[in-house]
């Protein structure tokens, strides 16, 4: 029998309950009690077409019509896609058909940088509908029929959503994070739908009773994914490793990005490399300037970044290579091992590119994103043999 | 006021507290250690109207968002992790003196439930004297610069006689332009304590490293 159970975040854990002036208060949530909750409303039907810059595959079309049917027959979906297929243009058609009903939609992800280019694609792909944009340095509107905003606010809204879209469950900070998860639960009025590449399997789990797991592991513009090469080396090694490497695929002409575990260690890196190879840059969650330097980047004024894991998603850049240095790091798991690779080859005029790990020793973590890898292009190879049989 | 715990906890980051090491025995072990290296302890001394004003922390992030906690959302349970490392200094360093708390927000702290000013120096055990009040309820914090320097005129002295003869230390939590203190020390000063001090959690830098056009010289009791 609890004690006490939160009324915002429903916690029991005693460990995060205190007492003030006689009563209990919940130390868990005590930042996300909003004062003022959102008022829910219904909007008018309307019909629209989402304006998207290239048709969708047959795999993608498949997906987005059976989501939507669960959507109208009140079943939550979760879309088990891999890195640069598209995700964002799947929920397009359940965005349509939740218009056609007048009803409250909601996207959410849980990092910043990322939420703001969805807010883009979203305003492109729906130009005459009403989309807000709200995160932590942007709260002055928070209504609109469509409301993109990062999972930190959604304890703004309590039983508001009709649709909610939740991309990247499995990103940080959302992961693991109790609290938000019940301010994502008491969001949503309707159904979600949850997105992400990398799902744990307690996720997928979840969705056997109630709700649909949807799988595409194919990329959109149909190529494999590349599979990641192991260059192992000793000690000082590693740092004679990368740089041979990064001239060699620098002199293909291609862009590079340089993953380091930790903010020192991709200071470290890019102080020894400025000196050798100009033309690069680095970017970390610290420095302020990064939008802009990434902005940059994309332009073709730097030739190489160093980053952390900050930038493991959402990142489209055209032609890129990925170095992974000390890829045998323990923040280095498999899905961001999976997630890193997922940079490379995501355009449709250049599908392929390297995806490099240098490392003392062969993790298993290493090895886990490698096979999962191999294991969806045999899967989608196989699926394109037998399609094409017939 | 209590909280219930069945393993120790960091009171500030709540993330489980590892067996702690010899050198913690001696420090606080209410705070995980990497809660204690995130704050900035600088012990920030300069003159104010000729009274010395100590401020312990600087006013960042790790700080402001502990303060945010305890003072804006009301978790009490924040309340002794300010001065809990430097009790037996501060003790020391203001031994014999008493306390008169800058007044906070009436409605503040109704819905507060309590005063945070109390609350966080109340574990120094030195008597508080509230000779001060608010003639209107306002936030300081909701106030502009030029609009902060009026402040003189919003406060006055209650049963001011109470410090004549004691030597005093004025307690706040922020000090930002530095006018509450000063307007502070000027009420006070007609009734004759033996000695004004002024103590502040924090302080604000503005304009660079200089506060107040004085360098900030701070001492190396960071952790």
């Amino acid at each position: 029998m609890a004690i006490f159970i939160c009324p915002h975040c429903q916690n029991e854990d005693e460990r995060f309950i205190a007492i003030k002036n006689g009563e209990y208060y919940c130390r868990r949530c005590l930042t996300m009690q909003v004062k003022e909750i959102v008022v829910y409303k219904k909007y008018p039907p309307i019909f629209t077409q989402p304006a998207i810059n290239y048709p969708l595959t047959k795999e993608q079309e498949q997906i987005a019509k059976r989501v939507s049917k669960n959507y109208l027959d009140c079943k939550n979906s979760l879309i088990y896609a891999v890195c640069g297929a598209g995700k964002t243009e799947l929920v397009f058609d359940v965005i349509k058909t939740s218009l056609s009903r007048g009803e409250q939609i909601g996207f959410t992800i849980p990092r910043r940088e990322v939420v703001i280019e969805i807010y883009m694609r979203l305003k492109e792909a729906f130009p005459s509908i009403e989309i807000t944009l709200v995160h932590g340095g942007n709260t002055n509107k928070l209504t609109g029929q469509i409301i993109v905003l990062t999972t930190h606010q959604l304890y703004r809204y309590k039983k508001f959503f009709d649709l909610l879209v939740f991309d990247e469950i499995d990103a940080f900070p959302y992961e693991g994070d109790f609290v938000l998860d019940a301010m994502f639960r008491q969001s949503v009025r309707g159904s979600y739908v949850i997105m992400s590449a990398t799902p744990s399997k307690k996720l997928i789990d979840s969705f056997k009773d109630n709700g649909e797991v949807l799988t595409l592991f194919s990329r959109f513009h149909h190529h494999q994914m590349p599979v990641p090469k192991i260059r192992i080396s000793f000690f000082l090694l590693e740092y004679l490793t990368l740089f041979l490497e990064l001239r060699r695929l620098l002199g293909l002409g291609k862009s590079v990005l340089i993953f380091a575990p930790t903010i020192s260690e991709a200071e470290t890196l890019f102080l020894l490399l400025k000196h050798l190879i100009k033309a690069g840059n680095l970017v970390n969650s610290k420095k302020s300037d990064s939008s802009e330097i990434i902005k940059d980047f994309k332009k073709g004024k730097y030739r190489y970044l160093v980053t952390t894991t900050v930038l493991e998603r959402g990142i489209t850049i055209k032609g890129l290579q990925v170095i992974v240095f000390h890829a045998d790091h323990n923040l280095f798991d498999d899905s961001t091992l999976v997630q890193i690779s997922g940079r490379v080859g995501r355009k449709k005029d250049e599908p392929t590119g390297e995806v490099i790990f240098i490392a003392k020793n062969k993790t298993k973590a290493m090895k886990g994103a490698i096979n999962d890898i191999k294991d969806k292009n045999t899967y989608v190879q196989k699926l394109y043999e037998q399609t094409s049989k017939t | 006021m209590i909280l219930k715990t069945k393993t120790p906890m960091c009171k500030n980051c709540m993330s489980k507290l590892v067996k702690p090491s010899l050198s913690s025995l001696f420090s606080n072990n209410q705070l995980c250690p990497a809660c204690i290296n995130r704050f900035q302890v600088h012990f920030y001394e300069r003159k104010i109207e000729g009274v010395s004003v100590l401020s312990l922390y600087l006013y960042e992030e790790t700080f402001k968002e502990a303060l945010y906690r305890f003072k804006g959302r009301g978790d009490i349970i924040l309340a002794d992790i300010f001065l809990n490392n430097y009790r037996v200094y501060l003790k020391l360093k203001y031994w014999g003196n008493c306390l008169v708390p800058i007044p906070s927000s009436r409605q503040s702290d109704i819905e507060r439930g309590f005063n945070h000013v109390l609350e966080v120096f109340k574990p120094l055990g030195l008597e508080m004297i509230n000779c001060l009040a608010k003639k209107v309820d306002f936030k300081q914090s909701d106030l502009g610069f030029d609009e902060r320097q009026e402040v003189i005129n919003k406060l006055l002295v209650i049963d001011g006689s109470k410090i004549s003869g004691r030597k005093i230390v004025i307690v706040d939590d922020l000090f930002t332009t530095g006018a509450t203190v000063k307007a502070a020390i000027k009420l006070l000063r007609p009734f004759q304590p033996k000695s004004i001090k002024v103590l502040t959690l924090a302080y604000t830098k503005i304009k660079g490293n200089y506060v107040d056009g004085l360098e900030v010289k701070t001492r190396g009791l960071k952790r």
